[in-house]
């Protein structure tokens, strides 16, 4: 183990956050004999652990060969368990749900909108797509790559508010200009507000959006 | 998060970067490209761990 002024053991990390399917077993599966035995590799990382991120450690990262379009950048990552019977496949760039389904102690997200919550527990966004029912981070804050839906409500402006769509894709959408909200709709922004876009977004394509810390459901 | 969860966290995703960086070389010369080899080996002394260290 190197040295370091380390609080916790030191993760080592399956593969690039951004690229990869995740973890079959928290923590990852070992990768030396007996490989394949279904237990966790006996790192620390555990459903629900935080880290932060800057610019340089997010690149550190970054998967840049293979995924050419949505490299990380700082923010602050969760790490999770994906549901195994969910309809979506999680996806990077597509929102996650918490689970309210399972224990709390899980931290299990879904990308699917299902459930009496709909989209209002949002836990963050999918940083690399991944098989169903395996472990892996989400970012919850931070500069993050969101799919925007199509057709947008409002007109998409270089810093304006984003929200979730409620598309049953787990994509975001922009509301400026859309007309007079009720106090249901009111309501529904307060739940969905995710952060301001940086950049223009467009329907149908991958923006970034500027998440922030204060919407955690969870902490 | 409190500050300390906040600093640990923030450390941990450090280490994580710095484990990554000893790994592959080639991101490595990517991040120091991006942010100076100086700043590199100060922020990741374990990703220089094994190679020659130099100063700068």
């Amino acid at each position: 183990m190197p040295s370091g002024p380390f609080t916790k053991q030191n993760i080592r990390i399956s593969g690039k956050l951004n690229y990869y399917l995740g973890d079959a077993i928290v923590g990852g599966l070992i990768t030396s004999a007996p490989s394949g035995l279904a237990i966790s590799q006996g790192q620390q990382t555990m459903p629900g652990d935080r880290i932060i991120l800057n610019a340089v450690d997010a690149l550190a990262l970054s998967d840049t060969v293979n995924v050419t379009t949505s490299n990380l950048w700082d923010g602050l990552y969760i790490y999770v368990r994906t549901k195994a019977t969910s309809t979506l496949t999680p996806t990077l760039g597509r929102l996650a749900f918490w689970d309210t389904g399972v224990a709390e102690s899980i931290h299990q997200v879904t990308p699917d909108e299902s459930g009496a919550q709909g989209v209002a527990l949002c836990a963050g966004v999918f940083v690399s797509t991944m098989t169903k029912g395996y472990n892996w981070w989400i970012q919850a804050a931070g500069l993050a790559n969101i799919a925007f839906t199509t057709p947008l409500t409002g007109v998409p402006t270089d810093g304006c508010p984003v929200y979730a769509a409620a598309d049953a894709a787990g994509r975001a959408d922009v509301l400026d200009g859309g007309g007079a909200p009720s106090f249901t709709q009111i309501g529904q922004m307060l739940q969905r507000y995710l952060g301001d876009a940086v950049g223009l977004p467009a329907a149908a394509t991958t923006s970034t959006v500027d998440m922030r810390m204060n919407r955690m459901f969870r902490w | 998060m409190t500050p300390a969860e906040y600093a640990e966290a923030a450390e941990r995703g450090r280490s994580m970067a710095a484990l990554a960086l000893r790994d592959d070389p080639d991101k490595l010369a990517q991040v120091e490209a991006m942010a100076g080899r100086g700043y590199c080996q100060r922020r990741y002394p374990e990703a220089y761990d094994n190679r020659n260290f130099t100063e700068n």
